[in-house]
């Protein structure tokens, strides 16, 4: 056998049990995550948060919300907030160096003075220029930091060092929450045992075409536009999916940076977010873990599939681009760093299963589609294509992503029903339809340039500009 | 395996066959989500109209003193045997009676047992499904069928979390603090967010003197003890002032913080020259909570001791020391500002705790 044919089986045999591993994950997260959300809502059916809500006994929260130019939105946005059901609540804004009047709108908007503060510098970050808090009781939750500018990471750290309470709950500032967020992200941290809880994600979901009103969401409408609606079915799968059932196996590594919650101490003790990389949410997560693994104490990283946060996802084709570039940098990054975990039996689940997990089936994922649409395209212009076969493993590929799209929507349905009006259910369906042939091939080709920009160690966020859910933007 | 055998495994004619599973499976989902959103429309109008009648019978509940006979119309009737409308007006009727008391109360718990669905939950209560029978026990004690109280205390200890947490919180609501006794054998965890739950129900109760709280304080549980440290605090059980401080040497540090908790709460003659012994023993979190303890509980002649700690790295205990010092006597902490030049850390203390003593 030459060296050439032994190479061409590897990369045949390779690619197929790639393949294989991979669709079987899917089967296991799909079977897997439906125990877990049944058994999250049965749980739950009987439990009364308004207690919590009132509650003296109720653990304190800070809500931490990084600001950066959104003078257009941030005293709806901080209302909203300051309407949040919890009492025992401290809502954060930290203004990161904006370049607009954020700062004065907020001071002039909630009365706010500046006052005499100890900032703590537990961990490292730029400088604090001022913290305000409000005269009128009414706002007595809100404090404002004002800071030098240095990126969301920064600002989070900034936050969770000023911050007073147990447990930190940290969010993208423009994020709809419902009412009830709290209440429902704060349970898990009170149900822990001998594992200690050290992190709880919420589940996001696409507020475009949604309506809002005073900051709060009012209907579901599945989004108009068809970028955005085919995240909406990206969401579902991903969280009701496949973070359900990560966190079943307390193997979930990202919670996402736009809705998540953190024991103050154990986020402070592994060193916050690190501003180095732009993948700072699951950066954190993944560090989190590694701690407490290092150190041998049990813990659990919890998810609850609630819809409590909604989001204005990208309408176009530029900006999600630069979203999903960033995001797999951040993946990329986030690996590098703690790759001794790899496949180290020293790290448990984490380093056997979770890590793997991710380094194969999401970070190297869109590298080995490209590579096999160069390869296809290569053995097509040769003639060495035997299309009979390919056509039937084109089938047999979009089927399958087809009925994993079904059961997605399904479990939503059949769980917590967002979309009630049938004809959004049909539209999301059909879009799920282009989704093998046009948006996944964007979303693999917006990873290979993240892939390129690491190479050319570009690490800038990209501009994401959004559109606001002013009533604009709502659905007529 | 050699090429032709794994070309002959994913042959087309496989493949195809696959495809044409999971096309089936696609087209089944869709099926079952149509009907899984018909069916949910069709209930959604028959709760219409079931919840038309009962919305007249509510109304008598909440007017009349006695509620009037109970007749259920022939159009609903057959509504009335579908488990499904029987849930959704046990539901009902448990939401509008968390929110009244009384005659209007007890009104509410008569339309539930006269429609008979007292059998349904009785029925939830024995079957061997956990959160049925969870179900059936918080419908029984959310309407007071307190002869059912024997079944469900042995609930209390059950292997479940949720049957257990549901037992519990019947016996506390049926029977207040003496339904505590379930405390006494209590063999698995009693988590955080149940101890609120329970507190909370135990709020508008009178505590007396809970005589079994000094061998709750000694319980092998380690969630029995940090209730019962809890239950000393809130209600200022002094008598258990000894009991609580052998809690500081469990090695349990949420167990030592909250025993130092009640220790402020309440405190003996010789408390704050314990928690002061303890202090060196214990993390930073729980000194922090010593001082913190000291602002209510401290003296004059803690003063030194404070004023020693302002030479601590950790500026979190700092900050509690100086808070301790300005509540303890306000003439020394005005003269630690002069006391400190130089010192930025301690200054900026100072400046935050003026400001706070200010606002």
């Amino acid at each position: 056998m030459s060296i050439a044919q032994i190479a061409m089986d590897l990369l045949t045999y390779g690619l197929f049990l790639y393949a294989v591993l991979l669709l079987l994950s899917y089967i296991f997260i799909g079977l897997f995550s439906i125990g877990e959300t049944r058994e999250y809502m049965q749980k739950n059916a009987l439990t009364d948060y308004r207690l919590l809500a009132s509650s003296p006994h109720a653990p304190s929260v800070s809500i931490l919300a990084p600001a950066y130019n959104e003078g257009a939105t941030i005293i709806e946005n901080v209302r909203s907030l300051l309407s949040l059901y919890y009492s025992n609540l401290e809502v954060i804004i930290i203004n990161d160096g904006s370049k607009d009047d954020s700062l004065q709108k907020l001071i002039d908007g909630y009365q706010l003075e500046k006052i005499d503060y100890h900032v703590q510098y537990k961990i490292p970050t730029k400088e604090v220029k001022g913290i305000y808090k409000s005269r009128n009781p009414a706002f007595r939750k809100l404090v404002v930091i004002d800071k030098v500018n240095g990126g969301k990471a920064d600002a989070l750290n900034v936050g969770i060092n000023v911050s007073a309470n147990d447990y930190i709950v940290c969010i993208d500032v423009d994020c709809i929450l419902e009412q009830d967020a709290i209440l429902k992200m704060v349970k898990p941290f009170l149900e822990e045992t001998d594992a200690r809880v050290i992190a709880s994600g919420g589940v996001v979901r696409i507020a475009n075409s949604c309506e809002i009103k005073d900051g709060r969401l009012v209907k579901v409408h599945l989004p108009d536009n068809y970028w955005a609606r085919m995240q909406s079915l990206e969401y579902i799968r991903a969280f009701i999916l496949g973070r359900m059932a990560w966190a079943r196996l307390n193997g979930l590594l990202l919670i996402s940076g736009a809705f998540g919650a953190f024991d103050k101490q154990v986020a402070i003790s592994a060193g916050g977010y690190d501003h180095k990389t732009v993948g700072e949410d699951m950066e954190l997560v993944v560090r989190m873990r590694r701690y407490m693994e290092e150190r041998k104490v049990p813990y659990k990283v919890t998810y609850i599939p609630d819809p409590l946060c909604w989001t204005e996802a990208p309408t176009t084709r530029k900006i999600l681009g630069r979203q999903r570039n960033r995001w797999t940098r951040g993946t990329i990054e986030t690996l590098k760093f703690h790759k001794v975990m790899f496949f180290n039996p020293k790290y448990h689940l984490l380093g056997m299963l979770s890590y793997p997990y991710w380094f194969f089936f999401e970070m190297l994922a869109p590298v080995i589609e490209f590579f096999g649409m160069i390869v296809f395209v290569l053995m097509a212009i040769s003639g060495l294509i035997n299309w009979y076969l390919f056509t039937a493993l084109l089938v047999f590929i979009v089927s399958f992503g087809y009925f994993y799209s079904a059961f997605a929507a399904y479990m939503e349905v059949t769980t917590y029903n967002m979309y009630r009006r049938r004809t959004d259910m049909m539209k999301l369906l059909i879009t799920a339809l282009s989704e093998p042939f046009y948006f996944h091939p964007f979303v693999v080709w917006s990873a290979i340039k993240g892939y390129v920009d690491i190479i050319r160690k570009k690490n800038s966020w990209g501009e994401m500009t959004r559109q606001g859910f002013g009533p604009a933007a709502a659905k007529k | 395996m050699n090429s032709d055998a794994f070309f002959r495994l994913i042959a087309p004619a496989h493949l195809y066959f696959a495809a044409m599973i999971f096309g089936i499976g696609t087209i089944i989902m869709v099926i079952m989500i149509y009907a899984f959103l018909y069916v949910k429309k069709k209930r959604f109008r028959t709760k219409l109209l079931v919840e038309g009648q009962l919305n007249e019978w509510i109304s008598d509940a909440l007017t009349e003193n006695e509620l009037p006979a109970i007749v259920i119309p022939e159009n609903i009737a057959r509504y009335f045997k579908q488990p499904a409308i029987r849930q959704f007006v046990t539901d009902s009727l448990i939401n509008i009676k968390k929110n009244v008391t009384g005659s209007v109360g007890d009104n509410l718990v008569k339309l539930y047992e006269i429609l008979e669905l007292k059998e349904d939950s009785v029925h939830k209560l024995r079957s061997l499904v956990w959160y049925k029978r969870a179900k059936g026990i918080y419908e029984l004690y959310m309407m007071q069928q307190r002869n059912e109280l024997a079944d469900i205390l042995e609930y209390t200890n059950s292997n479940n979390e949720f049957v257990r947490m549901e037992a519990q919180t019947a016996i506390i609501g049926f029977s207040g603090f003496d339904g505590l006794v379930f405390l006494d054998s209590l063999v698995y965890p009693l988590y955080e967010w149940q101890q609120i739950k329970l507190l909370e129900q135990l709020n508008a109760v009178n505590p007396g003197d809970m005589p079994h709280l000094p061998l709750w304080l000694k319980s092998e549980n380690s969630y029995v003890v940090h209730f019962a440290l809890k239950l000393a605090e809130i209600y200022q059980q002094f008598h258990v002032h000894d009991d609580v401080v052998l809690c500081l040497q469990n090695e349990n540090d949420k167990i030592r913080k909250q025993a130092i908790k009640t220790l402020g709460s309440i405190a003996a003659e010789n408390t704050v020259d314990i928690l002061k012994e303890q202090y060196k023993k214990e993390t930073p979190g729980n000194r922090r909570v010593i001082l913190t303890q000291l602002i209510s509980i401290g003296t004059e002649s803690d003063l030194d001791f404070l004023n020693s700690l302002l030479q601590e790295d950790d500026d979190n205990l700092k900050l509690e020391a100086v808070r301790a010092i300005s509540a303890i006597n306000e003439t020394v902490f005005s003269d630690l500002e002069q006391k400190s030049p130089g010192n930025t850390v301690l200054l900026s203390i100072i400046k935050q705790v003026k400001y706070e003593n200010a606002a």
